[in-house]
């Protein structure tokens, strides 16, 4: 008795001393995170409603919604919304399903499967950017290796002209993007299914259930929390992946492969107009940001309906 | 391997017990299939890189180099490869020790103490993942050079700091909720200060993640090319990364060149992933993210 009442009053006497001590955990990086990520985003809220171009450094000014106006009229606006939302689903899509099949063969143990495991990752090998180099000579109009191949397996009579028409290209990056991003989906899914208990498993097993009733039925649905979340984080970093762009076609032919983010890049950095970029950073950011709540908002409500 | 360990104890009649784990033939050439899809690239990056100038031109791509002529890569090598290759082992190496120490303690901070608002500060935090990294560049850029680190390494650290911190805190938070209270209020109990259950309970249950998080982070950072492009300008403050995006200017006709570049950009972490193996992916499952 006397024990647990002392142990009682020393307990709350660490607690009023420690009254800080979740500060001193939190503070380090809470800093980093204000200072890089918190105070940019607030400089770039409010650079986007200035004129602010880094060769005309005289000439900085307010000017309302004009980078805004000035993003909406631009005349490759259209093309790169529509290749932005071309660009995440159709790489999420095949991403995920491809890397979803190869979790499901790599679950299973076999000869060499370490050493396969670690293939996963080969396509990490090099930056998105320095990829995006390979596949350009790959993807080459005239001395690229897949027309050269097509050409030789009879399956086309001219070259296509992959980087040079912007429907070609466009299809370009993205199968390169495709490329670079199934390891991710193989790893965080492959987690996943290893999370399933093997109970589960047998008795699904026990219940005469197959393979693909078993997948459908009961592996999915216990995974489709995890399922959840990396889809959101993959369409996260694939809106905000534009390096493979810009080693394959650097938003060419004429602007049009751009996504919004390599768009971003290239205001940035090539055309050095901080204040029109600064409005771009800023609409992605609300467009992400809306994206996200409503994309949590969605799945949760579906599964507050389904009762759980 | 604790899918194997569970299946040997489970106490299920024999004909229940799943089939001894085999890849059928379909299993092996859908496996077969994306290796050759994941290593295509690189075996024309590399096999361009032997190749000279006339002869890319001249050859089939497919074709293999008529010669093995290492001269591009000793090209590349003879040039600032090196010491590209220790600022990106430096920075990624400091970047990462700084992440590991001030990720967890506020994870475990989120996970383990009771404080006003701390679902809201850590939703914050989280919230850090949704900003696209090209929006803050302009500020950081300014900011670096107000700060007089501007084209050095110093200046990398913290935008790479700052951009791991989300997912890290979120990973590793989850994962240190899952480890059983009563470690934590018995440790509290016995007069055990936070810090120290921090670091001799926590920080140590939290292995698995760590390596997660910290296998995850290093490959993105080492392959990290928008901040050193913008942050760094001189040669030899340039990570690996960027030594070749320069070499591009450099031997801007010489493809083969670049090709040779390319390749030994590839080699250490070719090198790490064939060294570490299934270590790699175990280590990353491990702590990846279950909700």
């Amino acid at each position: 008795m006397s024990a647990s009442v002392h142990k009682l009053v020393r307990k709350d006497g660490k607690k009023a001393q420690n009254i800080l001590a979740p500060l001193w955990f939190l503070l380090p990086a809470l800093i980093m995170v204000a200072i890089f990520i918190y105070y940019p985003v607030l400089a770039t809220a409010n650079m986007s409603f200035k004129n602010y171009k880094l060769f005309d450094q005289s000439n900085i000014f307010y000017n309302g919604f004009e980078n805004f106006r000035g993003i909406f009229k631009d005349l490759a606006f259209r093309r790169i919304l529509q290749n932005t939302v071309l660009w995440v689903t159709v790489s999420l899509f095949f991403q995920f399903f491809i890397g979803f099949g190869l979790a499901l063969y790599l679950k299973k143990k076999f000869k060499f499967s370490g050493l396969y495991q670690s293939i996963i990752f080969i396509p990490w090998a090099l930056s998105g950017f320095l990829m995006g180099l390979v596949w350009k000579w790959i993807f080459d109009d005239n001395l690229g290796v897949l027309n050269d191949m097509m050409l030789k397996l009879g399956l086309i009579d001219t070259p296509v002209p992959w980087l040079s028409n912007a429907n070609w290209a466009m299809a370009a990056v993205i199968i390169a993007n495709i490329w670079y991003g199934v390891t991710f989906f193989v790893i965080m899914i492959l987690a996943a299914l290893q999370g399933v208990p093997n109970e589960i498993l047998e008795a699904a097993e026990l219940d005469g259930c197959g393979k693909a009733k078993t997948l459908l039925l009961v592996i999915i649905p216990y995974i489709r929390p995890t399922l959840i979340l990396i889809v959101l984080l993959r369409i996260i970093w694939i809106t905000n992946f534009p390096d493979i762009i810009f080693g394959m076609t650097s938003g060419g032919p004429n602007q049009q492969t751009h996504i919004l983010s390599s768009w971003l890049v290239q205001k940035i950095t090539y055309d050095q107009d901080w204040g029109s970029g600064s409005a771009l950073g800023l609409l992605m950011l609300c467009v992400l940001f809306i994206f996200t709540v409503f994309y949590l908002l969605a799945t949760r409500l579906e599964k507050d309906s389904e009762g759980n | 391997m604790s899918l194997l360990k569970s299946r040997s104890t489970a106490k299920i009649p024999k004909v229940y017990t799943f089939r001894r784990p085999k890849l059928s033939v379909l299993s092996w050439i859908v496996a077969l299939l994306w290796l050759l899809v994941a290593l295509v690239p690189y075996f024309f990056m590399i096999g361009f890189g032997f190749k000279g100038q006339t002869e890319l031109f001249s050859s089939p791509a497919w074709k293999p180099p008529a010669k093995w002529d290492p001269v591009n890569f000793l090209l590349v090598l003879q040039g600032t490869y090196f010491r590209a290759l220790l600022n990106s082992i430096i920075v990624v190496v400091v970047s990462m020790v700084i992440v590991v120490l001030i990720a967890s303690s506020a994870s475990f901070a989120f996970a383990r103490l009771r404080f006003r608002g701390n679902a809201i500060i850590f939703s914050a935090v989280v919230a850090g993942l949704i900003v696209p990294q090209h929006t803050t560049l302009i500020p950081i850029y300014i900011l670096t050079n107000k700060l007089h680190v501007y084209d050095s390494l110093a200046a990398l650290i913290g935008p790479y700091v700052a951009f791991a911190i989300p997912i890290t805190i979120f990973i590793l938070t989850q994962f240190m909720r899952e480890i059983p209270k009563d470690f934590f209020e018995a440790a509290i109990v016995d007069g055990a200060s936070h810090s120290r259950v921090f670091f001799k309970v926590y920080l140590p249950l939290a292995r698995t993640a760590l390596v997660t998080v910290v296998i995850f982070n290093s490959v993105a950072l080492w392959n990290e090319f928008l901040f050193a492009y913008v942050l760094t300008s001189s040669s030899n403050k340039r990570t690996l990364p960027l030594t070749v995006f320069d070499y591009q200017g450099q031997y801007a006709s010489n493809t083969p060149a670049i090709m040779a570049a390319l390749t030994l950009a590839a080699v250490p972490l070719f090198l790490a992933y064939f060294i570490f193996q299934e270590k790699l992916v175990n280590g990353v499952m491990a702590g990846a993210i279950k909700s």
